[in-house]
């Protein structure tokens, strides 16, 4: 790999089972240091992709470059019921030739149940587990497969702070995952995949860069006097749950300049996320989007 | 190889299958020592009664049967029964160590729990043959440990309550190698296979359909035409009885002294044909290692 600020490079890569070509012909780059994410829908290749990556499954065309070994944690990762998480953290250090297993960074908080068996492991502890393995074998490279299923929102914020943690020790991340908002969150470059192939790749910013706009909720102190005051304004609003809603058309500086001076803005939210937007225009299923362009 | 060794046996010697397995082998032998302990007696001479009784009986009835058939010998026979019975108990541990050593690799296959040993094909194969390695030499030790101990207690027996003149030591030793060699070979086979199936049930249920065909329908099917399973040459090859070979022992005053023979080494066949299904499945389940991993 020629640019030393690529971690890993895919290059026409193709995957088939069974005469199905399940990936085709992928290429693209992930930085070093990023947390990059990968979209997809159901089927979209996004699983084989990281098994080919993890060496579980044969490329049938192109190749992969990285920078250094990938770990790559597949969800739903389960342990002996019967091992302590000492003992499964213990194997891996004598996997890896007796390197120091106290190498578990503290950030990912495994002290606490070390003494754990893998049967009562929760799914965020096995999450942490996981990815404490990983760190020993001195990777910098980590891909996490659905991270988020399984997840309450407090073992979700954990895995947040975890990715953080990686990315500040100069980690490279990738993240599949059906956990739009989460990603938002955490990722800086986006990868696209509709079935198989690539079909948007770089910084969020640019693939992001010709997506509708959104639409927008605002939380006030009287909703319904906020649409109201709207509509004399001759802007088109509709109350909800989650406050009165203007469309993605109408200016949000106008919005708050007919509201702000007769009701308290609470929060203003967008109707549906950036990386809702990126996915329904680049990576979800051909079907639903073939709907989405009929209805449009 | 020496560290993927050390976290192979670290990890199986924790692991539960193991320990119980290897306390049942150790229940299954006792039970045996203390079957054979209740059932023989070193009382001969009601015996003796007892058989020229059954004789004056067959006689009145105008049968003539000499006492020395209807003799039964109360006492345990240790050169006779031991290694019989050290047999049938390696063959009972060989079954023992092919189900447990597919159920904990094979449920590690199913479960995927078996990626946190190895991922990338290229890197499967060291761990693979080490944890063959591992089940190999544990069970192999489990074996020899739970038939020398079950050999130290027939031994037992047959000084208080029986016969133990005609016993050469190599018989002892014998008996106890080739049990253990025959138990870790069977340990071997059922990790390997469930690496191959990559599956614990499948084994089983391959297991279980070969003792009901391979052991029980076809020998009694072929009973007359001198069929030997597979199960009863390896319990022969347990025992090793040289036939050309009889042992000088006494049985004291009794009217029958059953012949026993001496032990040999084992049948050089035997020992080949084990050693290629090592090899052979061994190196089956490296290539199966190898294969793609879809789940």
């Amino acid at each position: 790999m020629k640019n030393p600020d690529v971690a890993l490079a895919f290059d026409d890569v193709s995957i088939e089972r069974r005469r199905h070509r399940l990936v085709r012909g992928v290429s693209f780059d992930v930085q070093r240091g990023s947390v990059h994410a990968l979209l997809g829908h159901n089927g979209a290749g996004k699983t084989t992709l990281m098994r080919g990556l993890a060496g579980l499954v044969p490329l049938r065309t192109g190749r992969i470059f990285s920078a250094e070994v990938p770990v790559v944690l597949f969800g739903g990762g389960r342990y002996p019921a019967d091992l302590t998480v000492r003992s499964i953290i213990e194997h891996r250090a004598r996997m890896l030739g007796g390197v120091d297993s106290s190498r578990v960074p503290a950030d990912l908080g495994v002290d606490e149940f070390l003494e754990t068996r893998g049967a009562a492991l929760s799914t965020g502890m096995s999450q942490r587990l996981a990815i404490a393995l990983a760190l020993m074998s001195g990777s910098r490279l980590f891909v996490l497969d659905e991270p988020t299923a399984g997840l309450d929102p407090q073992g979700v914020e954990q895995l947040r702070g975890v990715i953080q943690a990686l990315s500040r020790m100069g980690s490279t991340v990738v993240v599949c995952s059906h956990d739009l908002a989460e990603l938002e969150l955490v990722c800086g470059f986006v990868t696209c995949l509709r079935r198989g192939r690539v079909t948007a790749h770089g910084t969020v910013a640019h693939v992001s860069d010709d997506l509708p706009r959104a639409g927008h909720f605002l939380r006030t102190s009287d909703d319904g006097r906020t649409v109201d005051l709207l509509r004399a304004c001759a802007i088109a609003s509709e109350a909800g749950a989650r406050g009165a809603h203007i469309g993605a058309d109408v200016s949000l500086t106008a919005a708050l300049a007919a509201v702000s001076t007769h009701v308290d803005v609470h929060e203003i939210t967008v109707d549906t996320g950036l990386f809702t937007r990126i996915y329904d225009a680049h990576a979800s299923a051909p079907a639903r989007q073939r709907r989405r362009e009929r209805t449009a | 190889m020496r560290s993927t060794l050390s976290a192979e046996w670290f990890w199986t010697r924790r692991r539960r299958a193991l320990r119980a397995a290897a306390l049942l082998v150790m229940v299954l032998v006792c039970a045996v020592v203390v079957a054979r302990w209740l059932s023989t007696d070193a009382d001969v001479t009601s015996a003796i009664a007892e058989a020229e009784q059954l004789a004056a009986d067959a006689a009145a009835n105008g049968v003539d049967i000499p006492t020395s058939a209807t003799y039964v010998e109360p006492r345990y026979q240790l050169a006779l029964q031991m290694p019989s019975d050290s047999a049938g108990l390696a063959a009972a541990l060989m079954l023992v160590g092919l189900v447990t050593a597919s159920m904990s690799v094979g449920g590690e296959w199913r479960t995927g729990i078996v990626r946190l040993t190895f991922e990338p094909a290229s890197s499967r194969v060291r761990p693979t043959l080490a944890r063959l390695v591992v089940w190999w030499s544990a069970w192999t030790i489990i074996g020899l440990v739970t038939l020398g101990t079950g050999v130290a207690g027939l031994t037992v027996v047959g000084s208080h309550r029986g016969l133990s003149g005609g016993v050469e030591l190599g018989a002892w030793a014998g008996v106890i190698l080739r049990g253990g060699f025959v138990v870790g070979a069977g340990a071997l086979v059922g990790a390997a296979l469930a690496t191959a199936l990559r599956s614990d049930a499948a084994v089983v249920a391959l297991v279980l359909g070969y003792v009901l065909v391979g052991e029980i329908v076809l020998p009694a099917l072929l009973a007359t035409s001198g069929y030997a399973s597979p199960g009863m040459l390896l319990v022969d090859f347990v025992v090793s009885n040289d036939i050309a070979r009889p042992v000088v022992m006494s049985c004291g005053e009794v009217p029958r002294c059953e012949i026993v023979y001496a032990s040999s080494a084992g049948s050089p066949a035997v020992y080949a044909v084990v050693v290629m299904t090592m090899l052979g499945m061994s190196a089956l389940a490296a290539w199966r290692s190898r294969t793609s991993i879809w789940r």
